[in-house]
């Protein structure tokens, strides 16, 4: 699996949770099972092929499986920080986002804006129309954009 | 309307005549300005974090097939369980925990823990080990302690007996010279007799103790004379006068000789060394019948109780 992927696998989990140890439960999984669709791919014979929107409905699968679990209560012995933050960026805007925005919201901002994925993989991973998609993603920006007052 | 184009607007992603008639409104209306700014700093901020990085140590932990404990416990899906089965399992393994540090301490060991009881009182501390016999006169001319006397073993009283034969026969020293007195002074009494008084003294102690060996210290004795005679009239004042001169006293109120309907009823306190001779006595008058009972009342040293029953032999 690219590196590509991996890292958008984990920013999407970084920012969806905001907590770095679910973050990398939830990435593993993430990957694990899309390492299990790529071997199963190469077993039939077919070249490995991970669409976008694949991606997108493993991740969005792993996000429902595991929103509702509280935070790991375990010590998080890694010093260091799993994900490097640019310097400028104030968290505490997009901890306000996480409680004010809903969760289509939510998935509409971090998979169009974040990752950049294109509208159009974003509704088929989702299972959505493309407007849909783009409805969310505005409101989510005018949400996000009125916190800054 | 306008609202809804905004992020349409913003994108570019509007045809022309749209973008000129929203561009229109937005010069003539502030909130729709307002939101257009929102969205264009949220558009901003969002490609900023895009630019977060993982780090190595993450990325390879992520790629790694090794599972963590993290892992291991989202596995579990603990958060998913029912809470009263969570709570449940939580208070066993705590409880099991808790059982398994109790079995483990020693409790009895001594040295661990110094357990005394309450109900306890140390009254005093023997160097010398239970069961020891104690002499009177001993080096250390101390008086034998109570604890000590009640844990002689009956069995070894009776090496205690030579002692005290000596303390009884010692006490008793002024008796003896009275009961002397009282032997020369009667016609009957011969200087054999008086001899006798000292062995009969020995051997009187002899049978006592014989007859005591194995009973238990502080237990009374009662002893019961039986006898059948025809003619009280003429005993009772004999055998009275012989009871008073070996220092017999009536034991309880009954005054000695009492005469009841069937018989003559003494009870009396004697000193032990003059009860064969108060046998030896009745026996000239008839037959003597003597039981020894246990009782609760406790004569001192050197006394013995007596109930004397002179049964009349015409009213039988």
């Amino acid at each position: 699996m690219s590196e590509s992927i991996i890292q958008k696998i984990s920013l999407f989990f970084f920012y969806a949770f905001l907590d770095e140890r679910q973050a990398i439960v939830a990435s593993k999984k993430a990957i694990d099972v899309l390492n299990k669709k790529v071997s199963l791919s190469e077993g039939t014979g077919n070249a490995p092929d991970l669409e976008p929107s694949l991606i997108i409905h493993i991740i969005f699968k792993i996000w429902k499986s595991m929103k509702d679990s509280n935070s790991l209560s375990f010590t998080n012995f890694n010093l260091e920080a799993g994900w490097i933050v640019p310097e400028d960026i104030n968290l505490g805007l997009w901890r306000q986002f996480l409680k004010d925005a809903s969760e289509p919201e939510l998935h509409a901002a971090i998979l169009s804006q974040i990752l950049f994925f294109s509208d159009a993989d974003i509704s088929k991973g989702l299972g959505v129309t493309v407007g849909t998609v783009r409805m969310r993603t505005s409101y989510a920006l005018r949400k996000l954009g009125a916190l800054r007052l | 309307m306008c609202q809804e184009l905004l992020y349409d607007y913003v994108t570019d992603s509007l045809d022309n005549d749209r973008k000129e008639d929203v561009k229109n409104f937005l010069d003539n209306n502030e909130d729709c300005h307002l939101e257009k700014e929102n969205i264009e700093f949220a558009l901003k901020y969002l490609n900023q974090l895009s630019k977060t990085e993982i780090s190595k140590p993450v990325e390879a932990q992520l790629t790694s097939k090794e599972l963590s404990v993290h892992e291991l416990v989202n596995y579990l899906n603990w958060y998913r369980w029912n809470d009263m089965l969570r709570w449940g399992v939580q208070a066993l393994a705590v409880s099991s925990i808790v059982a398994f540090i109790a079995v483990q301490i020693p409790w009895l060991n001594k040295k661990v823990f110094q357990f005394t009881d309450a109900n306890t009182v140390v009254l005093a501390k023997l160097s010398r080990p239970v069961g020891e016999i104690v002499k009177q006169g001993s080096e250390t001319n101390k008086p034998v302690s109570s604890m000590e006397k009640i844990k002689l073993a009956p069995e070894k009283v009776a090496k205690n007996i030579p002692d005290v034969q000596k303390a009884i026969v010692k006490s008793k020293s002024k008796e003896k010279i009275e009961t002397k007195k009282v032997k020369q002074a009667s016609p009957t009494v011969n200087n054999t007799k008086t001899e006798t008084v000292l062995s009969t003294t020995a051997t009187t102690n002899s049978i006592s103790i014989e007859k005591n060996k194995n009973k238990v210290a502080g237990t009374g004795r009662l002893y019961r004379v039986y006898m059948v005679l025809p003619d009280l009239e003429t005993a009772e004042p004999k055998i009275t006068k012989k009871i008073r001169a070996l220092n017999g006293n009536k034991a309880g109120r009954v005054e000695l000789g009492l005469r009841k309907k069937e018989g003559l009823y003494y009870h009396f306190i004697m000193p032990s060394n003059n009860e064969t001779l108060l046998y030896n006595y009745l026996k000239e008058f008839g037959a003597v019948k003597v039981y020894e009972k246990e009782h609760s009342r406790v004569m001192a040293e050197g006394q013995k109780r007596f109930i004397l029953w002179i049964q009349d032999l015409n009213k039988e």
